[in-house]
């Protein structure tokens, strides 16, 4: 290539393009810690906009779901809009204190310590079902650290950067955890696949399973701490592979509505 | 300008959507401003905000890098088949948003099916895919229009 072709191709305006053009394969082809850093940087960028934007959200959520004739007409006369605003404010006090009443006394009663963590944002894609909470390894939480609520097992740490973490929610396709019926103690793995309802894999054909029962951890592979609530069984079906059967599992812990949790640190 | 707008709409994405849409499947408005600057910006301009678009996306989801090269090849798809003929008609937009939407959808699936314990793509499909593109392509009448009067008829694509 002679200096005049190196010149031409600088001055090419195209050259930007072709750039991106190759970036995601770059981005592709990078180890998967490399991948991790340069997503945890532009989480880390994000994360300021992002409290900003989830605080609007929640102050002004009230007004953004529409409920029914009687309350857009009651919102038009200003005395009432200032308080039902003022009740609205207040009510999301009181469930606030609630959510986090119920989840001191579940981490007092827990076998494990546990930090508390807010949700600051939910996954940009359909396809996806994670979480970033407002805490990250500067503060203890590892990477595969579970996190639950008071109702029960929520998710997993995916990513941990320094103020921030990623977390797959119970639902999500990439989650799996080892689980077993309350009442039976039929094990199996727990499997998120992006629908509301999880799967329970890996039940014998002549598994002792009915609906209604309750699936807990199992706490095999020692990771996740034995016992927690995971949901219950909503209906049974046939494997996958026709071997055995497998269960949907309806979550304890509504996916979709999380604010606070707790991160499991480490057993006590 | 299109540059602040496509943050904006990423942090509404992430942070507000679920409030805004009041569902666990919501529009995907990158996407669809990625679409809106195909048709009104060029495909230099779309495949550049298409990039930036679907890295926001990816950086706040999970999983591999799926959505800056699927928004990319989205950014040419709209450009060169539906940029060429009446693009001012809502059908036609519409048209190029299901395709976009349904294109983002195939890719989503593919990564599902790859992996180590494949989950059911036709669930992910009646419950997931099917929902975001038909929601993603009835915003259109509403996103449009006002991505129209806010940067393309004001010449605030650059």
């Amino acid at each position: 290539m002679t200096k005049t072709d190196l010149h031409v191709l600088f001055k090419n305006k195209h050259l930007p393009l072709i750039f991106l053009l190759i970036l995601p394969i770059l981005i592709a082809s990078l180890p998967d810690s490399y991948e991790e850093k340069v997503r945890a940087a532009a989480a880390k960028l994000l994360f300021a906009p992002l409290k900003i934007t989830r605080s609007i959200e929640k102050e002004t959520s009230d007004f953004l779901r529409p409920r029914g004739a009687s309350r857009k007409i009651a919102l038009l006369e200003e005395k009432l809009l200032a308080l039902s605003a003022r009740n609205a404010a207040m009510e999301e006090l009181r469930l606030e204190n609630e959510r986090l009443r119920a989840l001191l006394l579940f981490k007092k009663s827990a076998h494990f310590s546990a930090l508390p963590v807010s949700v600051i944002s939910r996954d940009a894609s359909n396809y996806r079902k994670s979480i970033i909470i407002d805490k990250g390894s500067s503060s203890g939480v590892n990477k595969n650290a579970y996190i639950v609520t008071e109702a029960g097992l929520a998710g997993r740490v995916y990513e941990a950067a320094g103020a921030l973490s990623k977390a797959i929610l119970i639902t999500d396709p990439e989650f799996r955890v080892a689980a077993m019926v309350h009442r039976s103690r039929e094990s199996g793995v727990i499997c998120g696949n992006g629908t509301p309802l999880c799967v329970l894999k890996y039940l014998s054909a002549e598994a002792d399973v009915k609906i209604g029962d309750i699936v807990v951890s199992s706490g095999f592979g020692g990771f996740c701490p034995k016992g927690l609530v995971i949901g219950e069984v909503a209906s049974i079906e046939k494997s996958d592979d026709l071997s055995g059967i497998q269960a949907r599992v309806r979550p304890a812990v509504r996916a979709g509505s999380i604010e606070e949790a707790l991160v499991i640190l480490e057993g006590r | 300008m299109i540059y602040p707008v496509i943050f904006a709409a990423a942090l509404v994405q992430a942070a507000a959507a679920d409030t805004l849409f009041g569902g666990a499947v919501k529009p995907d408005l990158l996407l669809v401003l990625v679409v809106f600057a195909a048709l009104f910006c060029g495909l230099t301009k779309a495949v550049k905000l298409g990039a930036l678009a679907g890295f926001l996306k990816d950086a706040l989801s999970v999983g591999p890098f799926i959505n800056t090269p699927g928004f990319m090849l989205c950014a040419v798809l709209a450009s060169l088949v539906f940029g060429r003929f009446y693009k001012e008609r809502l059908f036609n937009q519409m048209l190029a948003v299901f395709a976009c939407s349904a294109v983002m959808a195939g890719l989503n699936l593919l990564i599902f099916f790859a992996q180590d314990a494949p989950v059911s793509a036709w669930r992910i499909f009646a419950n997931t895919a099917a929902f975001s593109v038909i929601y993603t392509t009835a915003v259109v009448p509403l996103v449009f229009p006002a991505a129209y009067r806010l940067l393309a008829r004001r010449g605030r694509c650059a």
